[in-house]
């Protein structure tokens, strides 16, 4: 009796999962259109503070010697470390068999590959003559033997980002492979041709699935190296300088936890309201906040514990200038960044230690949105307080981001929300297959 | 946490005397390395000899400790798989009492020819005097090794207790009273459980956090202080994340070994070696990332005051040794393990168990040595070395025969029921 029962029900959950996922793709509402209105004109307000830049020049931003790196490096390495947390949901936690993941990590790959190609950007706007953006790629000045140097940590970035956005891409679309068949099979209208190339002609044969897992498998063990070389080479681009505030040993994996934190704590914030709007209650559980949340905890518990190493080895180094700068940060004239970055990101996810917290929605939406100031303001912090505040006296300064810098900022939210939303309507936000592998390992596990 | 699984056949097979002549070995040896340190401490050149005791010192604390962070670890992300191997890393407990006493010789009676500061008026040690003073030091080492011994033997008695009270009417002597100790004031089997869960889920954290915090500090100030000029931020997390690596690799070890004393195939099958090698194969990456974060940041930067313990390390006399570290932990076990065959077969996984623990020696035996003694006549590993170093083997394993001879060597009581992970990813 049950050995026939079981695949009956299976069969109805399967049916289940598809009708309640793929109906996130059908034809979105007012609301939804109002939205993408909005996210587009910021998108708007930040293409015209950029098109005026580029006009008059890089002196519209705020910049002036020493702080040469301003806003536009901090939303760059901000972004670059909200990248981190598709990456890690997909490739580590999936090593790792952490069965919570199959409910969030499509989205947060999505979240990941668009919030690559919002850091990209940066690069290119904090160059101001943008025109010569090509000269990041080491092709052309070696060619031109114009500046072959290597050993610039910048150019490694340029690598491991690029690298980052191929690889993120790539395991967002092989994972979405049985999806978008299912897709592909449903749809009717103008979408139907786009889902039959990114289905790649799948059956679901049991060879096409041998092959899916073995790549997916393969791809999650490269990625995971990857995930951590990422940001462990965007800190070096500070932590090889002997800027003080910069030069120390701690920055690759701190920033890996800070981007894994942000990461982690951007995903909540996108996916309490997406659960609610979508109805996917079922799917995205309590169970899979409480996860998320505890490791939220796990990173801010390794950032706070890189800022205290950080402050003690400053005054146990018993440099002068390393003390000086480290005293500056915490009580000159940025205190109220570095508070701001202490609270939020050492202080309020100490909340999480709490179940009630962890699974009180609210309160996590809440703490994430903390959590994604906080690590802005870390970024900050680490890029303008150091450079303000070098070696010589004389060339210390107050750096005040410019309206510019903000409507930038503004915009690049625009810019990846956009995105979000495009993609939420246009592909299931919910790994199909691999919640149906999920539900039928689970009922394997419970009959045996 | 309905009924668990209890099998109390396994108890049966467990049940072995241990081999008196092996004991007998190491007792011996472990009283020769007494005698070696002594003679070695109160002859020409004590240093030498607190040097060792001290190098091994930090070895097999950072092992027994690295072996019981690695079950709190698999508890806290309910790492099922763990089950049957966590008596085996739990067993390093017995060490830790050992250990502390140990702490109290090296700052009692050997700080003078451990902590170059003491006697040093440079400006830069001047400007840490605060931090670095004898009074301060002994006391912060000595609390926060209480606190966290205490605690590690609080959590692996919250893991003995169920079973022991399962099997206590069938023990006798030293056991039983041990027994009846630990699972003293059951409260009956289901309460039990769940409040064991609550505490366990309450110590395991608690124990991590503290393993961070105490180890960060024990490195600053038993290792970092030697050269007490240098400084960096990363070295704490280095320090303990190699120590994390050689818990796991001891408890590959002593997986093997047992596995195959009490014919235990069954219990500790395939797929708890394919999952324990992933683990060591991938804090051996991890360490050599740690080790390459830091040693990056320093090259590059360039300053003197940084690279000064780099360049000691880089003598010809200390170059070798500094190069079989990086083979032991990360090149050799990174080729070694790569493949699923040799995790999964607990000969090339003793293997390179064996190999990373080798390297962990080493490696401690690296940082502290040439802080000291950067330029000595001759490699200072003597045959007076070597007895100190199997005397403190032999102690360390005395005192985990002891425990596994007191308790059960896998857990009775709550074990999967079936070969429970079918490797989801294979």
């Amino acid at each position: 009796m049950a050995v026939t029962a079981a695949p009956k029900r299976l069969a109805d959950v399967f049916r289940d999962i598809n009708r309640d996922i793929l109906a996130t793709l059908d034809a979105p509402g007012p609301g939804y259109y109002l939205l993408l209105a909005f996210v587009v004109s910021l998108v708007g307000l930040g293409a015209f503070a950029f098109t005026y830049q580029t006009y008059w020049g890089l002196g519209v931003a705020g910049y002036a010697p020493p702080v040469m790196w301003g806003v536009y490096i901090t939303n760059f390495v901000f972004w670059v470390g909200i990248a981190h947390s598709g990456t890690l949901i997909s490739a580590i936690l999936y090593l790792f068999r952490a069965k919570w993941r199959t409910s969030v990590n499509r989205s947060a790959e999505a979240m990941t590959v668009f919030a690559v190609m919002t850091a990209g950007l940066f690069p290119m706007i904090h160059l101001g003559r943008v025109w010569k953006f090509y000269y990041l790629f080491p092709y052309y000045p070696n060619r031109l033997t114009v500046w072959p140097n290597f050993k610039s940590p910048l150019i490694w970035d340029v690598f491991a980002v690029s690298t980052y956005l191929t690889v993120s891409s790539l395991f967002l679309f092989v994972g979405l492979i049985p999806d978008v068949a299912s897709a592909r099979d449903r749809c009717k209208d103008w979408r139907k041709p786009f889902y039959t190339v990114l289905s790649l002609g799948w059956q679901g044969t049991d060879e096409q699935w041998r092959h899916y897992n073995r790549a997916y498998l393969f791809m999650a063990a490269l990625a995971t190296p990857l995930v951590l070389s990422v940001h462990s080479v965007v800190s070096w681009d500070f932590a090889v300088s002997i800027v003080p505030g910069w030069h120390t040993t701690i920055f690759a994996p701190y920033f890996v936890a800070g981007a894994i934190f942000s990461g982690l704590g951007m995903v909540i914030t996108i996916l309490v309201p997406l659960r609610k709007l979508f109805n996917l209650e079922k799917y995205i559980t309590v169970d899979h906040f409480e996860d998320m949340a505890k490791l939220v905890l796990v990173t801010s518990t390794i950032v706070l514990y890189a800022y205290l190493v950080e402050y003690f080895t400053a005054w146990y180094s018993g440099e002068a200038v390393e003390k000086a700068s480290t005293w500056w940060r915490l009580f000159g004239d940025y205190w109220w960044a570095t508070w701001t970055m202490l609270i939020c990101n050492g202080i309020i996810p100490l909340l999480l230690w709490f179940k009630k917290m962890r699974r009180n929605l609210m309160v996590l939406f809440i703490i994430s949105i903390f959590v994604n100031i906080g690590m802005w303001f870390e970024r900050f912090v680490i890029i303008v307080t150091s450079l303000a505040h070098e070696y010589m006296p004389s060339m210390w300064r107050y750096y005040t981001p410019s309206w510019v810098e903000w409507s930038i900022l503004i915009g690049s939210f625009g810019w990846w929300a956009m995105y979000f939303l495009m993609f939420i309507k246009m592909l299931p936000v919910v790994s199909i297959a691999e919640y149906k592998e999920l539900m039928a390992r689970e009922a394997e596990e419970a009959h045996a | 946490m309905s009924e668990q699984n209890i099998r109390l056949d396994l108890f049966d097979r467990i049940d072995k005397p241990v081999n008196k002549g092996f004991v007998a070995i190491l007792a011996l040896l472990a009283l020769a390395g007494a005698a070696a340190f002594v003679s070695m401490i109160s002859g020409e050149d004590p240093s030498r000899g607190w040097i060792i005791f001290h190098v091994n010192f930090l070895v097999f604390t950072g092992i027994s400790l690295g072996a019981i962070i690695f079950t709190a670890a698999a508890f806290l992300s309910k790492a099922g798989w763990h089950g049957p191997l966590r008596r085996f890393a739990e067993g390093f407990v017995f060490f830790l009492p050992v250990s502390y006493l140990f702490y109290w010789i090296i700052v009692l009676f050997g700080k003078d020819y451990i902590f170059p500061w003491i006697g040093s008026h440079d400006p830069l040690v001047e400007a840490k005097r605060g931090y670095l003073n004898m009074p301060f030091l002994t006391f912060r080492g000595g609390f926060g090794l209480l606190v966290l011994y205490v605690t590690s033997w609080a959590f692996v008695r919250t893991s003995l207790r169920p079973d022991l009270r399962k099997i206590k009417d069938r023990l006798t002597g030293f056991r039983k009273s041990m027994a009846e100790r630990i699972s003293a004031g059951w409260r009956g089997d289901e309460a039990e459980a769940t409040a064991l869960h609550r505490t366990r889920s309450r110590l395991a954290p608690s124990l991590v956090l503290i393993y961070v915090v105490v180890v960060t500090i024990l490195s600053i100030d038993l290792v970092m202080s030697l050269a007490p000029t240098w400084f960096s931020t990363l070295f704490g997390a280095y320090f303990f994340m190699g120590a994390f690596l050689s818990g796991l690799a001891a408890t590959a070890i002593a997986t093997v070994l047992l596995t195959r004393r009490y014919g235990l195939d069954d219990v500790v099958t395939k797929s708890q070696y394919h999952d324990l090698g992933k683990l060591m194969f991938g804090f051996s990456v991890f360490w050599a990332y740690l080790f390459w974060s830091q040693f990056l940041v320093v090259w590059y930067g360039n300053l003197p005051l940084e690279t000064q313990f780099i360049v000691v390390r880089k003598f010809p006399i200390w170059q070798n040794l500094s190069i079989a570290v990086f083979l032991c932990l990360f090149l050799i076990p990174f080729w070694g393990l790569i493949t699923r065959f040799a995790k999964m077969t607990p000969a090339t996984h003793m293997l390179f168990a064996v190999v990373i623990s080798f390297g962990f020696f080493i490696e401690r035996f690296d940082l502290v040595v040439p802080s000291l003694n950067p330029t000595p006549d001759a490699f200072p590993f003597g045959i007076g070395e070597l007895l100190v170093t199997l005397g403190y083997l032999s102690i360390f394993l005395l005192c985990y025969i002891a425990f596994m001879r007191t308790f059960p060597i896998v857990p009775i009581v709550g074990l999967k029921r079936k070969a429970e992970h079918a490797s989801g990813n294979a």
